[in-house]
């Protein structure tokens, strides 16, 4: 089987490479039966990684410890789910996954433009070809996954114990996705520098990959903050790792991109900056997954392997530089259409939302070289951790929240001080009135209150989008205002499906506010029967437990937990030691309500019972979670086909291309 | 019924500044004054085990005798009545600048935290010079609305359409 595997990997490098020199030539001659070839060798290549994949999965579920990888990363007694889930947990078979969903995404791209975009799909094709060739390439002759050992052991060392939770099963795969994804809008901006079909077709067609890649990026961030918060026992949900900054940088540059394509679509407008963004995104991705695999930043994500590093960096350097230099050779091509009509406008907030998060993202991307620029001016080794991040990011995403509210608000062209005035009086006298409220009953520090307002006027201005949207519904076609909302939102999925996310940033927002600025703790050794109080929480140690559950030895601290006299049942915070591991787990007690969250940590304990113990209250956590399932359904909402659009597409999209034999797909 | 709706929102928007107020006008655990606390120190030092993380973190989150030992040793300079500063001078003397979280606010450190927002300044200086710029040099209208007839998007189309049936409504 390893044998199969590694076949496969390098046929499928020969085959991809041949597609992408095949799609490519077929594009610029018009050779409409190279194309076809081509189109064939997407779909081998797809089905090459996929034997690649499957033969691993088999070595993996089946316990073949001849296989190098297999041996790291499974055991006889790690569940079959956390033996599948290795698949991306090590450097090889995470390059694998990447590669297979690469060609995953090929084929789907080509299936879903089987009748629109035919002058730009092959580029698109040759670009996402030609990475997947070097990926394969990486995997066959520097990173093999299909290594094998010489004496096969009789069991596998099995993941971390930190990576044996639910957590490994979706947030890494998400991740990928996200950093996958977004290979697809950046395959559409280069087809159409290199087709010089500038205008906003390629944006159009690449509109739901772009908004795919941005949402698994942010949920597979959201998700591994969970997984932080409930496994890591320090009480956090972000820690500003390098390799968490790098997968917040393209999030935060997608949503820059996602924002100012709507500028071009329509107004035509922003043509280089757009494809700036998605060029950077790209590359941002290319340097999070080089940051995660070359161990060139210190991180606790990180699993580095020889050649890795130098490979990313030169696909990185290639992919920014040939990138760039075609965007450079058509920037003639690249003119605005029209011009702003006004100063105060909401293109003028958009490109000030732009600069924000362009902002933040290099912010992040700042802090997080800055220790190897350090070293290298000064030869001196310093650190760029969390209070850093904090301190700076901190009032850009305040301002980036302020004009969430802003947007909305002022009218796409131009905006009449009328307008203005009667638009932003409700948002503006609420925020207004919450800042004023919270300091007056003494919260401190003030920029929390600010924070606070600014999400009450970012939220308000929102509310009153949808209420004057059901409104005129209502009054327009008397509809019931039940029915209203709904029918609102799908009438114009792309724009109150946005809204919607916005609404599920704003409450992420509030968790963050809140358990940054408001978490309380509190460390204490008792014996049984004595008491911890924190706030209002008064927690009584009842005793310890040991257990064997599995393959781990469980030590495990029960506390009865009453706040303000009454009783809120028992908690259970323990660690669990895995067989041959000398780390354990933490596994927290997390009592949770919309208020706070009560998060107990179990730190140590003695032969006579007695535990010491790390107890949080952070405020408004659960309002993370709550958002991102509000982002979710927005998202989906904005994701969803509108059939009525996509019908009346403008007739060019719907035409062969000229000189190209229609495809027979 | 609209009015209702604002005023359900409204009342929602104060339940939750209500809820707000409660809790973060609870009692805090930390003073901002007086003498630093292990906890104070423990979010700004970085582990020096290798786990890249500051000690607070690898604290909880590890089983790692280094953090233990630093801790033991923040509590020690506390008790010997150093500062915040003083400290962290003391540990950087022993392992090094890297043993500081985060940059220091001078020399070399200073641009750390300065270039991102001189960097956002002289990015939103350039925005604000193109937008008036564009802003100045109008496209003549006929050239605009053919611009915009072949180039704008059904969505826009739309959403006008909503702005004109609002206005009309209002």
């Amino acid at each position: 089987m390893p044998d199969l595997g590694y076949a496969a990997i390098l046929t499928g490098f020969v085959i991809a490479a041949y597609t992408a020199v095949a799609s490519f030539v077929a594009a610029r001659g018009r050779v409409g039966e190279l194309w076809l070839s081509a189109r064939n060798g997407v779909y081998a290549a797809f089905g090459l990684t996929t034997v690649a994949s499957a033969a691993l999965l088999y070595g993996l579920l089946t316990h073949d410890f001849s296989i190098k990888y297999v041996a790291e990363y499974t055991s006889r007694s790690q569940s079959p789910v956390y033996n599948f889930a290795a698949w991306w947990a090590g450097l090889e078979g995470s390059l694998l996954f990447w590669a297979w969903l690469l060609s995953l995404f090929s084929v789907i791209v080509l299936v879903l433009s089987r009748r629109n975009n035919r002058e730009l799909i092959p580029y698109v094709s040759a670009v996402t070809m030609a990475l997947l060739a070097y990926f394969l390439g990486m995997m066959g002759f520097a990173m093999n996954p299909f290594e094998t050992l010489p004496v096969a052991p009789a069991d596998g060392m099995g993941l971390n114990p930190l990576l044996d939770n639910p957590g490994m099963i979706f947030h890494p795969p998400m991740l990928y996705m996200g950093y996958v994804g977004f290979t697809i809008p950046f395959a559409f901006a280069i087809a159409a520098l290199i087709s010089g079909r500038l205008g906003s077709d390629w944006i159009r067609a690449s509109r739901r990959w772009t908004l795919f890649a941005w949402f698994a990026l942010g949920l597979g961030n959201l998700l591994g903050a969970q997984w932080a918060y409930t496994v890591l026992g320090w009480g956090g949900y972000w820690g500003w790792d390098p390799v968490e900054n790098a997968s917040f940088m393209p999030w935060l540059v997608g949503t820059a991109f996602l924002h100012s394509v709507m500028i071009q679509e329509r107004r035509g407008m922003l043509k280089v900056w757009n494809i700036l963004l998605i060029i950077i995104a790209f590359s941002l991705c290319l340097f999070g997954t080089m940051v995660t695999r070359s161990g060139i930043l210190s991180s606790v994500h990180s699993f580095s392997g020889g050649s890795a590093g130098p490979l990313f960096l030169a696909l990185l350097a290639a992919v920014a530089a040939g990138s760039l230099g075609l965007l450079w050779l058509r920037l003639p091509a690249l003119r605005s259409d029209s011009q702003l009509d006004s100063l105060v406008s909401r293109e003028s907030s958009f490109l000030l939302n732009n600069l924000l998060l362009v902002g933040a993202a290099f912010a992040i991307f700042w802090g997080s070289v800055f220790p190897l620029l350090s070293e290298a001016v000064r030869g001196v080794k310093t650190t760029v951790g969390p209070p850093f991040f904090k301190e700076v990011t901190g009032p850009i995403f305040l301002a980036l929240l302020l004009l969430m509210g802003i947007c909305p608000l002022i009218g796409w062209r131009k905006a009449s001080a009328e307008n203005l005035a009667r638009n932003f009086l409700l948002p503006l006298a609420l925020g207004v009135a919450t800042a004023v409220l919270l300091l007056a009953l003494g919260m401190r520090p003030f920029f929390a209150a600010l924070a606070f307002a600014v999400l009450a006027f970012a939220a308000t201005s929102i509310l009153l989008e949808f209420y004057r949207g059901v409104r005129a519904r209502h009054r327009g076609r008397g509809e019931n205002y039940a029915i209203a909302v709904p029918r609102l939102i799908w009438a114009n999925k792309p724009r109150y499906g946005g809204y919607i996310v916005h609404v599920g940033v704003i409450l992420i927002a509030l968790g963050v506010v809140g358990s940054q600025m408001f978490a309380t703790n509190v460390e204490a050794t008792v014996k049984p029967g004595e008491t911890i109080q924190i706030r209002n929480y008064v927690l009584t140690y009842q005793g310890l437990t040991s257990y064997t559950e599995g393959n781990n030895e469980i030590v495990a601290a029960t506390l009865d937990v009453q706040r303000g006299g009454q009783s809120l049942g028992s908690i259970v915070t323990s660690k669990s030691f895995a067989a041959g591991r000398e780390e354990p787990r933490t596994d927290v007690a997390i009592r949770s309500d919309p208020r706070e969250d009560l998060y107990t940590i179990l730190s140590g304990w003695s032969e006579d019972g007695t535990a010491s113990f790390k107890v949080l209250v952070n405020p408004l956590v659960m309002w993370i979670w709550v958002g991102g399932a509000v982002l979710l359904l927005g998202t989906a909402i904005a994701f969803w086909p509108d059939a009525r659009a996509e019908a009346r597409l403008p007739v060019t999209e719907r035409v062969p291309a000229k000189g190209m034999r229609p495809s027979h797909a | 019924m609209p009015r209702a709706i604002l005023i359900g929102a409204l009342m929602a928007l104060f339940a939750v500044g209500g809820l707000l107020v409660a809790v973060t006008t609870a009692p805090q655990g930390a003073t901002a004054s007086g003498p630093p606390t292990v906890d104070d120190l423990t979010d700004e030092l970085m582990c020096q085990c290798g786990c890249g993380m500051t000690l607070a973190n690898c604290f909880e989150s590890m089983e790692c005798t280094v953090s233990g030992s630093m801790a033991t040793e923040i509590q020690q300079q506390i008790d010997e009545g150093k500062n915040k500063g003083e400290i962290s001078d003391y540990f950087v003397a022993q392992y090094g600048e890297a043993v500081l979280a985060s940059p220091r606010k001078s020399g070399f450190g200073l641009a750390a935290w300065t270039i991102p927002f001189l960097t956002i300044a002289a990015g939103g200086g350039a925005t604000a010079w193109l937008v008036w710029l564009w802003a100045r040099r109008r496209s003549p209208r006929g050239h605009r609305a053919a611009v915009r007839a072949q180039d704008a998007g059904l969505l826009r189309r739309y959403e006008d359409q909503v702005d004109e049936d609002l206005k009309a409504l209002e």
